[in-house]
């Protein structure tokens, strides 16, 4: 949606948020805003605009109005605000605004990370197995290579750990679960240790937990700060540059920095569901600074992936594939990162390979991500397909150039992209079609096939793409292979633009 | 007297973020007479646990918390008729204020060309409403102007502003 034009729809929203303000609000306009607000997203960022306005101006016009006022700036004195005043008037005054019984209060305060400490020693002991029995099992594996520490066992599915082992992921994805039943999803580049029934600790990497009531209370340590479970699922990272980051998904965490001599007072936090805090510690480990940001659960891999065996190398190929009609692959000007599965990637970075058998459910989507196609229709199956990067949603404009195997004169080239464009305004999703075709094709050239496929998107759900698509042949007159490139611009905003490519022999019929 | 430190570093503090915690509670209580009083305690808590607060970390952060916390408190002594209060909407806005917050930010900061360019009239129905216990029809009064066309001039200019300011800052938002 355009953010600088609000459709008609939010015009009655606009006049109740007034009204609100106004307090000329009936008790059934406020019901009925209170609920729009509550259930869409983007009422409630027009609402929040709205309060911010009021806020603004009434912060700008009493600070002109205060007799003897500084012109109004975002860092003039606080006293100078009526709204302040107290603050300054107090600060004039030093410290002997506080009442009587902050003494006591500060007592209280300065007693609390004492007992913060104490409380958290006590838990980590309380975790500590009572024998070397296994505490926790590898339930999937993905691809992975790796190693378990003191253990001749590979790391593999069924593999059971006992407390003080490190599961130590150089590729791939694992699931474990912990015997108390919280389950972690360790991604590549990742060092974990298996503390006891309930209790972990990662060095290095990302992984994602699922709590049951049953586990509340699971610990993951980090060199930066412990998380604890308050009935909950979260990710925790720890990166090599010193910062570790805490992100509910759902539920509550406790987040506990490490005591050092120079702050033994630790920074605790409770973080709810959408929040999340990131630790910065200095090159002595010790605690650099806190910032509260917002969970992104697009980081972690929540979910293992769908539709595919619990078992290693899934996608090691084996023989040139049956249906490949993609020859090359040239991604250009995309987006840097660092995502499971294909790990650190450059704005160059071609994609993985396709799946050889093609589109059909349960296939690697993304080169970027571990989601996979959900269910594909009928038409589509077999489809070859470009596993282009989810990240690039973050691009404002980059380029695939793809050439076509010429053993066929022609093919039917596709370009999927997002159902969620189609939703938010009508016949805009030909529109983008036509901008990411354009260097070869006249708007409408690529038509909608009526077929589409379905991503499975872990724990965040499924989306529809549709499918564009349009014969083209796949090499000029003295036989040398076409290059089709594609455009894919960051249109519209709330990055749903990432379009995906397939090849099918022929135009899919009916 | 001169300040301590510690004093001056929370003056600093309170200074450069007072706008954006006012501007939260405002969004959380949607009364003005509401956040005008526990911005009063937000800044005072936040006073006597500074010594709690570790330099360097996120001060608007954690003030949120303390405001957020005493929003909640305030809600359980007093109930309005004309304020949204379910703690549904109390989380729903609170974590799209913090999700938001650079959007917000810079809105903040380009209202000040948005309102340059309101025409002089304008400017000045919208410096009377925001005087300090002004309403609708207290401004209607001084002008001589009915309240309902004091009101839908206020609506229009609010939206105008509003409108700008998106606009303005449309081209600071990833795409």
């Amino acid at each position: 949606m355009n953010r600088s034009c609000l459709p008609e729809e939010y015009g009655e929203l606009r006049r109740l948020i007034h009204a609100l303000h106004e307090k000329t609000i009936t008790s059934t306009e406020r019901d009925q805003l209170e609920v729009w607000i509550c259930r869409d997203k983007e009422a409630r960022k027009i609402y929040a605009e709205y309060m911010n306005l009021y806020a603004a101006l009434r912060w700008r016009i009493r600070q002109e109005s205060e007799p003897g006022a500084a012109p109004p700036e975002q860092d003039s004195p606080a006293s100078r605000t009526p709204i302040l005043g107290f603050l300054g008037e107090c600060f004039q005054r030093g410290t002997s605004f506080l009442p009587g019984s902050t003494a006591w209060l500060l007592v209280a305060l300065i007693g609390l990370p004492a007992l913060a400490l104490a409380l958290l020693a006590f838990r980590q002991s309380g975790q500590a197995p009572a024998n070397n029995g296994p505490v926790a099992t590898i339930v999937h594996a993905y691809d992975c290579t790796g190693t378990v520490s003191d253990s001749n066992h590979p790391l593999s599915v069924g593999t059971r750990l006992a407390a003080g082992q490190t599961v130590t992921l150089e590729r791939g994805l694992v699931e474990i679960q912990f015997a108390q039943g919280a389950r972690v999803i360790l991604e590549e580049r990742a060092s974990l240790e298996v503390r006891g029934v309930n209790a972990s600790r990662l060095t290095v990497g990302r992984l994602a937990a699922t709590v049951p009531e049953s586990a509340h209370g699971f610990t993951v340590e980090t060199p930066a700060a412990t998380v604890v479970d308050l009935g909950t699922d979260f990710g925790v990272s720890v990166d090599g540059d010193k910062t570790a980051e805490a992100h509910v998904f759902g539920g509550q965490i406790e987040v506990t920095t490490k005591a050092t001599p120079e702050c033994p007072a630790p920074w605790i936090s409770c973080l709810r569901e959408g929040q999340a805090a990131r630790i910065r510690l200095t090159e002595k480990n010790e605690v650099a600074g806190i910032e509260t940001i917002t969970a992104s659960s697009d980081d972690f891999v929540r979910q293992f992936p769908v539709g595919l065996p619990a078992e290693n190398n899934v996608e090691s190929k084996s023989g040139s594939p049956t249906h490949q009609m993609i020859a090359s692959v040239d991604r250009r000007w995309a987006v840097s990162g660092n995502r499971t599965p294909i790990g650190p990637f450059d704005r160059h970075t071609d994609p993985l390979p396709s799946d050889t058998r093609g589109l059909r459910s349960g296939v690697p989507f993304y080169s970027d991500r571990v989601y996979t196609v959900g269910t594909v229709n009928k038409a589509l199956i077999g489809a070859d397909y470009v596993r282009t990067f989810n990240s690039d949603k973050f691009s404002s404009r980059h380029w695939y150039h793809i050439k076509l195997a010429t053993y066929r004169d022609e093919v039917f080239l596709m370009v999927l992209v997002d159902d969620r464009i189609e939703k938010r305004k009508p016949g805009k999703q030909q529109w983008v079609v036509d901008q990411i075709v354009s260097r070869f094709a006249r708007p409408g050239d690529f038509v909608d096939t009526g077929y589409e496929i379905i991503l499975e998107e872990g724990p965040d759900g499924l989306r529809s793409m549709s499918a564009f698509g349009k014969m083209v042949p796949t090499k000029d007159a003295s036989g040398k292979p076409i290059k089709y490139s594609f455009c894919a611009s960051g249109w519209p905003p709330g990055r749903i633009t990432y379009p995906m490519f397939a090849v099918l022999p022929e135009a899919p019929q009916p | 007297m001169p300040e301590s430190p510690p004093t001056a570093e929370f003056v600093r503090l309170w200074t450069l973020h007072g706008q954006s915690i006012y501007a939260y509670l405002l969004t959380l209580t949607s009364n003005d007479a509401d956040a005008d009083e526990i911005y009063q305690e937000v800044g005072v808590t936040l006073w006597e646990k500074f010594d709690q607060y570790m330099p360097g970390t996120n001060f608007q952060a954690w003030a949120r918390r303390v405001a957020l916390n005493k929003v909640r408190s305030f809600r359980q002594l007093r109930r309005h008729g004309t304020v949204l209060c379910s703690p549904e909407f109390l989380d729903a806005i609170n974590e799209t204020v913090i999700e938001e917050s650079p959007s917000l930010d810079a809105q903040y900061k380009a209202l000040a060309d948005c309102f340059n360019k309101l025409p002089p009239k304008h400017k000045d129905l919208i410096e009377r409403r925001y005087q300090l216990g002004a309403t609708p029809a207290s401004v209607a009064g001084q002008l001589g102007r009915s309240v309902k066309a004091i009101y839908e001039a206020l609506r229009r200019i609010h939206n105008s502003l509003f409108d700008c300011v998106r606009k303005a800052t449309l081209g600071e938002e990833p795409s």
